[in-house]
């Protein structure tokens, strides 16, 4: 298990901008924090705020206009696509509202498929992780189950499995229980805290949903493109 | 290549009543592109084979005697010349040692001295102008098919035989058993008795080869006969070649000029219409079978292209899992070569089938097609590459926008 004191993910300064001259839209001010190993961490804010902005920063997924970001200890801006890709496959898990499983695969090929990411072909201890998780996550009976047969909450669960494949040191969640009735989204809640005390892995969650921040370790609340306040949860 | 394939054959796979329309599509594009080269194809090699089977391929003269000046002026003014008659047949005298030599040639089929010249072939009142060919009745096959061609009497060369053509003997009014007189219209004896030699023939034969020129002035005796009534004392007036390959006959038709100062000619000097005429069938041909490449292209990239816009989310998770856009434009291509290599082998086994089955659905009584298709002819291994290669091509453009994709905005959308 990762050290709790490790950082995982830091965040300097970072300031977004779509936009220029008089059409520029500021949606980051300046936005910097840290994230340790094994931290459950809610980012919470009303929308049009720049949550997603900067999950999406974090996630690599966009460039910051200015600022720096370290994914694992490893700088990441300024580097080239391939580099950054290589980035995102090794430590980066993502979960997302909607599941964006791939339909046309079962739900094990699924969760495989980022290490292909890695490796030409998946090796046996990606397999057997794979059926783990699989199994952890509840659904060992629906392996080879293509994913258009499972319910919402069963893919939201491939979609965690799939995020964490590649043992990743921290995974983005942006609205994971957004799609879910309640029963469904506190089981996967409750999975993903589950996971990332037995995995050392921290998460990252965005979040509306006030019940669910409260169950973090730490809450932090994005403001008109600043994060304002941290707190820890009173849970 | 693993995940590629893995993720190109699953989304085929998947949507499986589309890649097998697809499929087919591409399979339409080779069975035109086969049915073309193999119409063509059999239309030019029977052309071809009508043509040079009637004819030699290489024909040997010799030059054409110039006018020679046997005393100069040193002021530059002929003293005497001579300006040889247009009835004068030049002769090939060493003939023997030229045919040995032509028939050690590399795709020599065969060698066949003749004597040939112009006569009058005369019948009561009615008097026509020939062309005598004498040739030795072990060749009489040699050039043209005439014992397959006699369509009464018999090939008869004997000694005062002669066979005609059809369409000659219905204008002289002559059948198989009919005397006719055969005056010589020139002669290798120059200078002493240019012309006049006659010989009393009895028609033994009449043929029709199909080549309207032939059949209607062609006759043909015995090499002897023929050097009695040319007057060529020893040799012959030509020697005539068929080859193994007709395409090769003007490369022999010039090695054996320049081995032997005669003068050579070849069939296509003679059916320069013929060149033209399969040149622009070639020209032709060779457009419906890019048209129909044309096709499988835009079949294969307007589907491909369909195809990333559904799978753009798809294609946007797998980005953000770090799957590179080399990964991205492979599977994409992998999917266009799949299409066109099943959809390519589909077609020419198609192709196959149904050229046969025009072959047999057009075979007359005389075992010749109606239709000149030709099966052997139709390039299915040249149609299957070609097809792989434009579909794999028409893939590049729908794969390079995949790889473009946004991850984020695919995610987000």
């Amino acid at each position: 298990m990762t050290q709790l004191t490790t950082v995982v993910l830091e965040a300097k300064d970072i300031v977004k901008t779509f936009g220029e001259g008089e059409a520029a839209t500021h949606v980051l001010r300046g936005v910097s924090t840290e994230i340790r190993s094994g931290e459950f961490v809610a980012l919470v804010g009303p929308s049009g705020s720049g949550k997603s902005t900067f999950l999406s920063i974090a996630g690599t997924l966009l460039t910051p206009s200015t600022g720096s970001l370290a994914i694992a200890g490893e700088s990441v801006l300024g580097r080239n696509e391939k580099e950054i890709a290589e980035v995102r496959n090794r430590h980066l898990g993502f979960v997302f509202q909607f599941h964006h499983l791939l339909e046309d695969f079962t739900a094990f090929e699924n969760v495989l498929m980022p290490v292909y990411g890695a490796q030409a072909r998946v090796s046996a201890p990606f397999v057997a992780r794979a059926r783990r998780l699989l199994q952890r996550v509840g659904l060992k009976d629906r392996m080879e189950f293509p994913t258009s047969k499972l319910s919402g909450g069963q893919k939201q669960r491939v979609a965690v499995a799939r995020a964490l494949i590649m043992k990743p040191e921290i995974v983005l969640a942006d609205e994971p229980t957004g799609n879910l009735d309640r029963k469904s989204s506190d089981e996967v809640l409750h999975l993903l805290r589950e996971l990332a005390h037995d995995e050392g892995t921290a998460f990252f969650v965005s979040t509306h949903d006030e019940s669910i921040a409260m169950r973090c370790d730490r809450i932090l609340t994005m403001e008109d493109g600043m994060l304002s306040s941290t707190k820890p949860s009173l849970s | 290549m693993l995940f590629e394939a893995k993720v190109a054959t699953r989304y085929l796979v998947s949507a499986w009543r589309q890649s097998a329309l697809l499929m087919f599509g591409v399979s339409v594009g080779v069975v035109v592109f086969t049915f073309i080269a193999s119409l063509m194809n059999g239309l030019s090699v029977r052309l071809t084979e009508d043509i040079t089977g009637n004819v030699a391929h290489v024909t040997l003269e010799p030059a054409p005697r110039l006018p020679q000046t046997f005393m100069a002026s040193p002021r530059g003014r002929a003293l005497f010349a001579i300006q040889p008659g247009h009835n004068v047949m030049p002769v090939i005298r060493n003939y023997r040692s030229i045919i040995e030599q032509a028939a050690r040639m590399h795709g020599v089929r065969a060698v066949v001295p003749e004597v040939f010249g112009n006569a009058t072939l005369a019948r009561g009142e009615q008097t026509l102008a020939v062309a005598v060919t004498g040739i030795q009745a072990k060749d009489a096959d040699v050039i043209a098919p005439l014992t397959r061609s006699i369509v009464r009497g018999r090939l008869d060369l004997a000694v005062g035989s002669i066979v005609v053509g059809s369409r000659l003997a219905a204008e002289l009014g002559v059948d198989v058993g009919d005397r006719v007189n055969l005056r010589a219209a020139n002669s290798a004896a120059s200078r002493t008795r240019s012309a006049g030699a006659e010989a009393v023939m009895v028609v033994r034969g009449i043929f029709t080869l199909g080549v309207q020129a032939i059949d209607e002035r062609v006759v043909y005796i015995d090499l002897t006969s023929a050097r009695k009534l040319f007057d060529v004392i020893d040799g012959v007036s030509m020697i005539e070649l068929k080859v193994d390959d007709v395409w090769q006959a003007p490369a022999l038709a010039e090695r054996l000029g320049r081995a032997t100062t005669l003068r050579a000619s070849n069939w296509l000097n003679r059916n320069t219409r013929l060149q033209e005429g399969l040149r622009a069938q070639d020209s032709t041909a060779n457009m419906i079978k890019a048209f129909s490449l044309l096709t499988i292209a835009v079949g294969v990239a307007s589907a491909l292209f369909l195809s990333v816009s559904r799978r753009r989310s798809d294609i946007g998770i797998l980005r953000s899992f770090g799957i590179g856009r080399g990964a991205i434009i492979r599977t994409f291509i992998l999917q266009g070569l799949l299409i066109g290599t099943v959809g390519a082998l589909v077609g020419a086994a198609l192709g196959f089938g149904f050229a046969h089955l025009l072959l047999y659905a057009s075979m007359k009584a005389t075992g010749i097609p109606s239709i000149p298709i030709d099966p052997a002819q139709g390039e299915y291994l040249l149609a299957v590459l070609l097809a792989m290669i434009v579909s794999g091509a028409a893939a590049v453009l729908p794969a390079r926008s995949a790889a473009r994709i946004d991850p984020l905005e695919a995610i987000q959308s």
